[in-house]
């Protein structure tokens, strides 16, 4: 018998490693002793100081602990390592810690730590945005409960106003990195033959900046809400007490991930490009997330700036927004919407790319005008910025303003039509094949469509006269949003899903679930229409006896549309998680480049970059966008 | 399929390419900064233009103290320009020691502007207490955003010349390129909001 070679003890693994895989739990804690420290410093030393409000429940303590418990969390999760070493000069980082950090060696802990691999991060998002997505759905289903009467039958009017707002700013919140989050960080290195991230340490941060946000946000139900909604108007939000301090760092932190995601995103798409790869041959959702990351990067510094000036009108009693102190609230609703007119275009820029990108796999056709696509993106891009204006035509616009708003605003309705015929040249004639995706791509077109048509009625400034802050304006948003962008979310998932995880969430079950949410979505959002034009106000709980019938109609739909929402989310867990079906490499036969890499991707998705390009879209040959070389071996797991 | 050239195998790492990145990522915040600018001046020029409730400038403050004001635009000009020095010697492929002595004086420089700035503010007085009017407001918290964005940039270039003089990361070309680029920028900045300030009451 051969002897036995003694075993050799493992090597200690260094400290700065054990603490990182805690990193969560670390977070955890920070968060906690970061929010005492702000309260402390916050509720006695700065009002002590500048003479305001002292007592333990003041505006400072509560901002200043919010503030501090997000950087306490980031703290944890070894967010100042990094930068700590920098500042005291010590080495840089081993080849073996990056590799650590970047994810290299697999297993489930990679996903609860600071990890650098775009893909775990890309995870990660889909991950939190469909739990925060979940959160804000049910919120939805209470308001819709509460609107089934005329008059208030289970909350007052107060929590019925922080409910909608909780709704609202958690979906805009999740919306905004809905597309971008998950599949713009997963998939944009590989669509362009890049092993990683420019920044991939900023990458991390924009997605570790999201749950203290969120969970910020929701911490507001617990010091007496807000009741302002998702647009934060002053002089409401000098007048809300201490909940509007949740809505104001939540945002804040939002503002934040926005801006250094887009910086990052568009930093890698023009620098980390593979160097035979033109812009003239990138996928179009790459270029749908160039577009959005231009947007983000330059329309999220005037939230943060108006932020900072409510936080101080909170705080030191500044009066930005407080007429009777030389302020203005016009000053807030210019601010805001200069950030979130574009915003709304962060939500659906990427849901166009999805689509676009999409349609030829299913169409089995060449993408019928690559360039005018792109172009039909780039001019809703710098349109946008140009019509912020109209969400003030019945709030006291200068007359002279309202014809060049409303003139920019019905311009935009010029290139997203021509997205829209990019999207029906590449079905015209063609052998549509139905599958899941392709269904959801169906709907996002007929809802978006809608969106459309009413946003025009909103955007002539007579008929937004009498259809302002009615409920035909929460129809007209959700109907872009949630038809337009929910729906490419839908689709996105269905397909990238089998090249994320290795497993497909595909059946007939799926179809079934898309005309379920595709019928009730119709039916909730039609309801809301009528009952807008009927002169229904958004945002109030009582209502005129003869709106009833058509407020439970849309009830009953949005609760059939919550099941079907819970039905999706239940196949997704049932065929990932619990019941995984294994899906094959190019689960959709497509010709594009990330589709060509093994399941599960390489953890450093190539190790010899493509060097040949083609446009991703050439059906009719069946060439693919690039031949992929070697690359490393795959990584066991999710 | 293409007609583009093809290059061969392992031509992942392009030795150009962190500069790039760097190059691009530094262009890039000083577009979002300059959103950021624009939302404070847009403030400053709304809210004085309506005057409001005559609430612009009630008590009729004058500018910051001048002499500090302008000390604290004196000190990053004379940071820029060893930072300038350094950009300027890395440019010409000096030796890593020779740019020693022109980085410990640019961050010396560096810290002397956020002390002052800080100082600065301090010295503000009781008369810019803000709920004195929104000249005030905007003006606090613009230097307030200039003195962040100073600091910044300041723990930037400490990092940059802890790791060259410790051997740990020795300062590249792009990075220094990079530092004076924000540098600058912020300098104009605060020149152009001092005047504002200043002469725009």
């Amino acid at each position: 018998m051969d002897a036995v070679a003694p075993a050799r003890p493992l090597p200690a693994r260094p400290l700065s490693r054990r603490l990182y895989e805690w990193g969560l739990l670390l977070g955890v804690i920070g968060s906690i002793v970061g929010f005492l420290i702000g309260w402390a410093i916050g509720s006695v030393a700065i009002a002590y100081s500048f003479d305001t409000d002292n007592s333990l429940g003041s505006d400072a303590g509560i901002l200043l602990g919010y503030a501090l418990s997000a950087v306490g969390f980031l703290a944890g999760m070894g967010f100042l390592n990094y930068p700590i070493s920098r500042l005291l000069g010590r080495r840089m980082p081993t080849a073996e810690e990056k590799a650590y950090q970047h994810g290299e060696g697999g297993g489930l802990g990679r996903y609860f730590r600071l990890t650098t691999d775009h893909k775990v991060i890309g995870i990660q998002y889909l991950v939190m945005i469909l739990a925060f997505l979940f959160i804000g759905g049910m919120g939805a289903m209470f308001i819709r409960s509460e609107l089934l009467t005329p008059t208030p039958s289970v909350a007052n009017a107060q929590s019925y106003l922080t409910l909608v707002g909780l709704h609202s700013t958690l979906m805009i919140f999740m919306a905004s990195a809905a597309i971008i989050g998950p599949f713009g960080n997963y998939f944009v290195p590989i669509m362009i033959g890049s092993r990683n991230m420019a920044f991939p340490r900023l990458e991390a941060l924009t997605f570790w900046l999201l749950p203290p946000a969120g969970l910020i946000l929701l911490s507001t139900v617990f010091i007496g809400g807000f009741t302002t909604g998702w647009t934060g108007y002053a002089p409401l939000s000098d007048q809300n007490a201490i909940g509007m301090d949740s809505y104001l760092i939540g945002f804040g932190l939002i503002g934040i991930s926005i801006g250094l995601s887009g910086l990052n995103m568009i930093a890698t798409i023009l620098t980390k490009r593979a160097p035979t790869l033109p812009l003239s041959r990138m996928p179009i959702f790459v270029w749908s997330v160039l577009v959005t990351s231009f947007l983000g990067l330059l329309a999220a510094p005037a939230l943060i700036g108006a932020v900072l000036m409510e936080t101080l009108d909170r705080t030191f009693q500044s009066t930005f927004y407080v007429p009777s102190g030389g302020g203005s609230p016009y000053l807030w609703e210019n601010l805001f919407w200069f950030f979130g007119h574009p915003e709304v275009y962060i939500f659906i820029v990427p849901a166009f790319g999805i689509v676009m990108e999409l349609l030829p796999v299913f169409t089995r056709r060449p993408l019928w005008g690559y360039r005018v696509g792109i172009g039909g993106m780039v001019g809703v891009g710098l349109l946008s910025f140009a019509v912020w204006q109209h969400h003030l035509f019945v709030s006291g616009l200068a007359p002279s303003l309202r014809p060049f708003y409303m003139f920019s605003t019905e311009l935009i309705s010029v290139p997203t039509g021509i997205i829209f015929l990019v999207a029906l040249g590449s079905m015209w004639r063609a052998r549509v094949r139905f599958s899941t995706p392709m269904l959801f791509i169906g709907g996002f077109l007929f809802n978006f469509l809608i969106g459309g048509f009413t946003g025009v009625f909103l955007s002539d400034v007579p008929s937004d006269f009498s259809l302002h802050a009615s409920y035909f304006v929460q129809a007209h948003f959700h109907y872009t949003i949630m038809g337009g962008e929910v729906f490419a979310l839908m689709a996105a998932i269905v397909y990238f899903l089998p090249k994320m995880t290795g497993r497909s969430m595909d059946t007939k079950w799926l179809k079934y679930q898309f005309w379920a949410v595709f019928i009730t979505f119709n039916g909730t959002f039609i309801s809301l229409i009528a009952v807008g034009i009927l002169g229904m106000p958004r945002r109030a709980i009582s209502y005129a006896a003869y709106l009833q019938p058509l407020n439970i109609s849309a009830s009953l739909f949005a609760f059939g549309l919550g099941a079907s929402m819970a039905w999706f989310l239940g196949i997704l867990i049932w065929k990932v998680i619990i019941k995984p079906t294994p899906a094959t490499d190019n689960t959709w036969q497509s010709l594009g480049v990330e589709w060509q890499l093994p399941t599960p991707v390489p953890v450093f998705n190539y190790d010899d970059v493509p060097t040949a390009w083609a446009l991703p879209y050439d059906y009719d040959t069946g060439t693919p966008a690039a031949v992929v070389g070697s690359a490393s071996p795959a990584m066991s797991g999710v | 399929m293409t007609d583009l050239p093809t290059i061969g195998p392992g031509h992942a790492t392009d030795p150009a390419e962190p500069s790039r990145t760097l190059t691009v990522g530094s262009r890039l915040v000083l577009g979002a900064n300059t959103t950021l600018q624009l939302t404070f001046l847009f403030a400053f020029l709304y809210l004085r233009a309506n005057n409001f409730a005559g609430g612009w400038n009630p008590g009729g403050v004058s500018g910051p103290p001048e002499v500090l004001a302008l000390v604290a635009l004196l000190a990053p000009v004379v940071a820029l320009v060893a930072l300038w020095a350094v950009s300027n010697a890395m440019k010409r492929g000096a030796a890593r020691s020779s740019v020693n002595g022109l980085l410990w004086l640019a961050f010396a420089f560096v810290v002397l502007t956020g002390a002052i700035r800080i100082f600065l503010m301090y010295q503000f007085g009781s008369a810019w207490n803000l709920q004195n009017g929104t000249y005030i407001d905007v003006s606090v918290a613009w230097y307030g955003v200039i003195l962040a964005e100073f600091i910044l940039a300041g723990l930037w270039t400490m990092s940059l010349v802890m790791g060259h003089v410790r051997g740990a990361s020795p300062i590249t070309t792009a990075q220094s390129r990079a530092l004076v680029e924000q540098w600058s920028y912020i300098t104009v900045v605060a020149f152009a909001v001092y005047a504002l300030v200043e002469f725009v009451t």
